[in-house]
């Protein structure tokens, strides 16, 4: 079946909890200067407006990654995870210039590493561990069906707003 | 990689891993949240944390600042060990001693300054967190000294004064049930995290949102209908406008305040002076949205507020500020009355659980009687009415200046002299002290200028009780043992006092008696019952609110009413304060032409607490460099760039630090976050320029200068 | 039942194998191999002999026997294909067998170009193949060799430079071309990179032929430059270069050019052939013309849209711009775009100096990039260059901006890239 990791900008803050819950789960320390695999960030308009945004591997359909790795570590899950084992991982960074979202990393051991969606966690009936902490609710993890729901929604409150802009 | 291996990696609990989960607390923030988290815990190490499903609190959920919890428990500076001091105050170098050895230094130490100087010459102090402030309390008077106090000195009291003045008794809003949410300072994106996901939930089913702030925050953006932008510190005279504007129109409830509210006609001759002519000139707010804002009001039919309880105080006009908006939901008939203003009694350490304890009881029944009043006491009378103890504010000056009389010993647990305002002056006062104890997890630079360091354990190395609203309560159990000889603050403090054979049964007794017979007993409720439950159990049944109840009983102030003006400062002349909830220009003395801009230092981030987890790494990767928040426009004016280093000063003196370009600021004013060690925005502070009501410090509005560092 | 023949088992037919069964289970599928070794990757054989990778990492795929199960495929291993018979649909084997198709992949990828001058020489290494790989491999377990001398200053060049100067060996890097990665970097950037190699101790002798090599018996070997004088060494690498394998089809019945010229089907002239991979010339978005565009992950997306077209799904090879990415002796050097395209020079360097980016802008819009040292931006610039030749919407989403400005991009800079469109 395949699942979401969704993220929805209208709910984060850009706290940066779901960041401090993956480098727990992950062992990312940062004063070694290892980067996470999930980054916020609040972005300002030139107009001033503030957005918030959380950012990780987007577990693209058709991930260049995938197609990008020379030794073939990257891989699509059944559910649509982009997942990865670094045996045969030999640092060349070509994963990095593959991704269009600059999500892959390389660990001190100069191997790749990136979000796999707590993969692991996920099998053994658990949430990612960024959806886990999410104060707000920003990251779910969503079924096929749940997404369209989502997405649905989220149209619609769009056009509610830009009907309400036009009619001001 | 095999299945183990996978399942290794990524922390799966279970008994092939050998990995468990340890239910236990954070304690990284305020009494008020507390939340709960399972710790993963493999050969007796933490190795992740989460949310703990069902907690009351946070339901799974977990902060920022919480999140710190594991790399702040392991971090590479904690002390394992008790410390004596080798080198010279603030050095830093210490040797390990034994345990014995600290308290035979300690009692000994304690006891000659009693001796020579009087037990009012010990001071006994708590930073944060207040997990064990009533035992250090009882610790004091058992002692025999005055003299506690502490972090509150600076935080939160100043509103709970104002509450106690206006109402009797601490409360809050009643969101939930309210159409219209007065979120004064209200940014729950920022701290207090559950609170935003609420606030969206709220506002998805219709609540509407006033968003007062000096600052743009996600809380004006993602919640806001109405947005105000007061300058800092002039929130009682826009707070004034927009009563003015209800008053004016009608739009109060009259038979209301005739029955249960003192002082109006005069408040409402008061206000009078908040008007259109200069509430712009005054605020910085124009006039059409504080009418707006009163037709929001007005059109609602039960407001909420959140009046928060740090930044509007750190004035030195903050508590009557505060006052003046709780104000607003005492003219509109919104106190006591469901989707109001309701009162929240404390039950147990600046927490409201819905019952009653008998905490004050174990507080103040061995206060000594006929003893010198606290430090601070003249300085700040209303203060000391109230509160009956130290207000650490006037600590460094009379450790200092020996007047009224001297203080030369200090007993200190999380001693930060950052968070004062002038902190060099709290440096001082440390290094003139005859003999300074300070308990810590972290050789802190505070820790550095003590004689003898205790090393304390964290909320994951010991149990404590903890209730939570609606009657519930656990009590918890070690998640880890604790790091080296590190111990509970509250079997420091028990174990102390047996060494020193305190003359005071309920101390010598230690903390689970203090729970037993204090808080429990009247339940029928046995400490271990809490021992090891999966989740705050039901202890208690909580008062259930009917409107006007309180009113009709009538409230805990010397009229009984709601007092807009209070009695007890109208029954003090001699303290020179106002009764009514006067306004006055917030900045200090300094030359305007000098130090044009305003410093504010309260904002809030979500990766941080006071100095707390500037050393965790991952909390700091967040916002690596300490930056001063500015706006674009200042920022063009000065020729400075996004990350260009600044130099800020004050007549204390000046940091230089990275510029953070933002909208989110206002021309005129710089916020830059406290305790980072190399950049001390306290340092800039003036420790004069405090509120005369609460003692509070004005780390919200003091004139600075900016500029262009060359 | 179709029949689909793939000759050369690299990246590309690997490829299309997979994606002809997607969609067709039952088709057979015969896959011609010269040699008996599972699709290996060019570019993983320094990585080999580096030890950084061992043998069967050589081989992304797995192994034949795998391969031939999971997807049902009938290799014929050890074989060449000889010729091609376009209007009989039947490749000619090296045995003699002509064995029908009905569709015909061409992946016979390309070879290690070695002149004449140097073809003679018995102690001369390549690095293409596995065999090439082992060779080297085998050869520096045997003894330590105190200088080298790498001729092809390319990403492979450069790769086993690395490899011998970290295993202590005096490296001198010369190519024909003034610079170090000639076909990918702006000069400036080169002589950045230069500059580097030089600190580190490594010799370079760029911008003249090498005239020959000659072999004495003392095991040495003299390396003769154009300009008269030589270099004595101990191990001579040639890295010169690399020609897609096209003989086995006739380039009367075929078009061919440096490669074999396929459309965005990956079909060649010839209905029923296609070609995918090094061999093939597929569609440089942004010269509009077809080119080889010889990389690992440009020779999946080709297979795979061979496969698909082969099999009746509809699949596009979508265009590719030319790109590298070269992670060295701990510095990235990224080259996005056609480099000999001139314009407008934008240049930005992080406060620290750890990473320089240099944009090249014709009419406002971005027509190449260079990084040093910030493989994060790399991905992001790339699928902004593509965006801005296929002429769609030219933006960064809030997520790359973010990510952009997160690995030390300015706000300023990033506008620049976008402001002028």
């Amino acid at each position: 079946m395949k699942k979401y990791l969704f993220f929805d900008p209208e709910k984060c803050s850009a706290c940066g909890a779901c960041q401090l819950a993956c480098m727990d789960q992950n062992d990312v320390d940062a004063s070694t200067g290892a980067q996470p695999f999930r980054f916020t960030f609040t972005q300002e308009g030139r107009g001033g407006d503030l957005h918030f945004y959380s950012v990780s591997c987007m577990h693209c359909a058709d991930a260049p990654c995938v197609m990008g790795c020379p030794s073939g570590c990257l891989t699509k899950s059944e559910e649509g995870f982009t997942l990865y084992d670094t045996t045969r991982c030999i640092g060349c960074h070509s994963c990095a210039m593959a991704c269009p979202y600059g999500i892959p990393s390389f660990g001190p051991d100069g191997k790749m590493v990136k979000c796999d969606a707590c993969y692991e966690r996920q099998k053994a009936g658990l949430v990612p561990a960024c959806v886990k902490v999410c104060p707000t609710g920003a990251l779910t993890l969503l079924t096929e069906t749940e997404l369209k729901e989502r997405q649905q929604a989220r149209q619609r409150s769009r056009s509610q707003t830009m009907l309400k802009e036009f009619a001001v | 990689m095999t299945e183990l291996e996978r399942k290794l990696k990524a922390k799966i609990p279970g008994e092939d891993t050998g990995i468990e989960i340890h239910r236990t607390m954070c304690d990284i923030c305020s009494p008020g949240m507390h939340c709960g988290i399972n710790a993963y815990v493999k050969d007796g190490k933490v190795i992740k944390i989460e949310g703990m499903d069902g907690h009351p609190v946070n339901e799974g959920r977990l902060c920022t600042k919480g999140l710190s919890n594991r790399q702040y428990i392991y971090r590479e500076d904690r002390i394992l060990t008790p410390l004596k001091r080798v080198g010279k105050r603030g050095e830093g170098k210490f040797e390990p001693i034994s345990w014995e050895e600290a308290f035979a230094e300690i009692a000994k130490n304690l006891n000659a300054a009693k001796e020579k100087y009087g037990a009012e010459s010990v001071a006994f102090y708590s930073g944060y967190s207040k997990w064990y402030r009533q035992t250090l309390r009882r610790f004091a008077y058992a002692f025999g000294s005055p003299n506690f106090g502490c972090e509150s000195s600076t935080c939160y009291i100043s509103a709970f004064m104002a509450w106690k003045l206006a109402a009797g008794e601490q409360g809050g809003g009643d969101m939930g049930n309210s159409d219209l949410f007065l979120g004064w300072a209200y940014n729950p994106f920022y701290s207090s995290y559950m609170g935003a996901h609420r606030a969206m939930l709220l506002k998805e089913a219709g609540l509407k949102f006033i968003i007062v702030d000096t600052r743009r925050t996600p809380a004006s953006e993602k919640l806001a209908d109405l947005f105000l932008q007061p300058r800092p510190g002039t929130d009682g005279a826009l707070a004034h406008a927009i009563a003015n504007v209800l008053i004016q129109n009608g739009w109060i409830d009259k038979p209301y305040i005739d029955k249960y509210v003192y002082g109006f006609e005069e408040y409402a001759a008061y206000v009078k002076g908040f008007n259109e002519s200069n509430i712009e000139s005054l605020t910085g707010v124009p006039y059409d949205l504080v009418v707006k804002a009163a037709e929001m009001i007005h059109e609602s039919k039960a407001m909420s507020t959140n009046e928060c309880s740090a930044p509007i105080p750190h004035h030195k006009n903050g508590l009557q500020n505060y006052r003046s908006i709780m104000a607003l939901a005492a003219i509109t008939g919104n106190f006591d009355r469901k989707g109001g203003q309701l009162l929240s009694p404390h039950t147990f350490m600046h927490t409201s659980c819905g019952f009653a304890s008998r905490e004050e009881e174990y507080l103040y029944e061995i206060k000594p009687k006929g003893c010198k009043d606290p430090v601070g006491a003249p300085r700040f009378p209303l203060w000391n009415y109230l509160e009956g103890e130290m207000q650490a504010v006037d600590l460094s000056r009379q450790i200092l200046e020996g007047t009224p009389y001297p203080v030369k010993a200090v007993y200190a647990l999380g001693m930060n002299a950052r968070m004062f305002p002038n902190s060099g002056k709290m440096f001082r006062a440390l290094e003139e002290l005859d003999f300074f104890v300070d308990t810590d997890l972290f050789l802190t630079d505070s820790a550095k200028y003590a004689d003898i360091v205790l090393p304390a354990c964290s909320s994951f190395e010991r149990g404590e009780f903890k209730p939570y609203r609606d009657g519930l309560a656990w009590y918890t159990t070690p998640a880890i043992a604790p790091l080296g000889q590190s111990k509970s603050d509250v079997d420091i403090l028990t174990e102390l006092a047996r060494y020193m054979d305190l003359p005071d049964e309920g101390i010598q007794a230690g903390y689970e008696a203090f729970i037993q017979k204090y808080i429990l007993d009247d339940l029928g409720v046995k400490v271990n019952d809490l021992k090891g439950v999966d989740l705050p159990v039901k202890i208690a049944e909580v008062h259930v609110h009917k409107d006007f109840e309180e009113l009709e009983k009538g409230l805990k102030t010397p009229t009984g009413k709601y007092e807009l003006k209070s009695k007890v400062i109208e029954d003090h002349p001699e303290w020179g304060l106002d009764a009514l909830p006067t306004y006055v220009e917030p900045l200090d003395g300094a030359d305007p032409e000098k130090y044009p801009m305003t410093l504010t230092s309260g904002g809030r981030l979500p990766n941080a607490i006071h100095s707390r987890l500037h050393k965790v790494p991952n909390n700091r990767s967040l916002r690596p460099d300490p930056m001063v928040d500015m706006s674009h426009a200042d920022a063009q004016a000065l020729g400075v760039a996004d990350g260009d280093p600044v130099v800020i000063s004050t007549p204390r003196g000046e940091l230089t630090v990275k510029a953070h370009v933002t909208h989110i600021m206002p021309a005129g004013m710089l916020n830059l976050f406290q305790g980072y060690s190399e950049a001390d925005v306290n340092s800039l502070m003036d420790d004069e320029h405090v509120d005369p009501y609460s003692g509070f410090p004005a780390y919200n509005s003091t004139r600075c200068a900016v500029r262009k560092k060359d | 039942m179709e029949r689909f023949a793939i000759i050369g088992f690299g990246c590309a037919g690997y490829h299309a194998l997979e994606a002809i069964r997607e969609t067709d289970k039952e088709a057979r599928v015969d896959v011609y191999s010269d040699t008996a070794l599972p699709p290996y990757n060019p570019m993983l054989t320094t990585y080999y002999v580096a030890g950084r990778l061992p043998y069967e990492g050589l081989f992304p795929f797995g192994t034949l026997e795998d391969i031939a199960q999971r997807l049902d495929a009938h290799i014929i291993t050890n074989t060449k294909v000889t010729a091609v018979k376009a209007g009989e649909r039947t490749v000619v084997l090296s045995d003699g067998r002509e064995e029908r198709y009905d569709k015909l992949l061409v992946s016979t990828g390309a070879t290690a170009f070695v002149p004449g001058s140097f073809a003679d020489l018995k102690r001369a290494f390549c690095m293409r193949t596995v065999d090439d790989a082992v060779a080297l491999h085998d050869a520096l377990e045997r003894r330590e060799y105190k200088d080298a001398v790498i001729v092809g200053a390319s990403m492979v060049g450069i790769k086993v430079a690395e490899l011998l100067y970290k295993r202590g060996c005096h490296v001198t890097l010369a190519d024909m071309a003034p610079h170090i990665f000639a076909l990918a970097a702006y000069p400036e950037v080169s002589e950045m990179i230069e500059d580097r190699l030089r600190n580190m101790g490594i010799d370079l002798a760029f911008g003249q032929a090498i005239a020959g090599a000659e072999e004495h018996d003392d095991g040495t070997t003299t390396v003769k430059l154009a300009d008269g004088s030589s270099i004595d060494t101990e191990l001579l690498v040639l890295n010169i270069g690399t020609r897609a394998a096209t003989g086995i089809l006739s380039p009367d019945e075929v078009t061919v050019e440096r490669g074999i010229v396929v459309n965005d089907h990956m079909e060649t002239s010839v209905p029923g052939i296609y070609a995918a991979g090094d061999c093939c010339q597929g569609n440089n978005l942004q010269s509009g013309q077809t080119q080889i565009i010889g990389l690992w992950a440009n020779a999946g997306t080709q297979g795979r849209a061979a496969g698909r077209n082969m099999a009746g799904a509809m699949g596009e090879s979508d265009g590719n711009i030319l790109h590298n990415i070269t992670h060295f002796l701990d510095m990235d050097f990224i080259g996005l775009g056609d480099n000999r395209l001139t314009g407008e020079v934008k240049t930005f360097r992080s406060e620290d100096g750890g990473f320089y980016l240099q944009a090249v802008l014709k009419d406002g819009k971005p027509v190449g990039f260079n990084i040093l040292d910030n493989y994060g931006v790399s991905g992001i610039l790339k699928a902004y260059l593509i965006k801005v030749l296929r002429g769609e919407r030219p933006v960064f989403s809030a997520e790359q901006r973010g990510q952009l400005v997160r690995f030390g991009l300015s706000e300023n800079f990033i506008d620049e890239l976008g402001a002028a469109l």
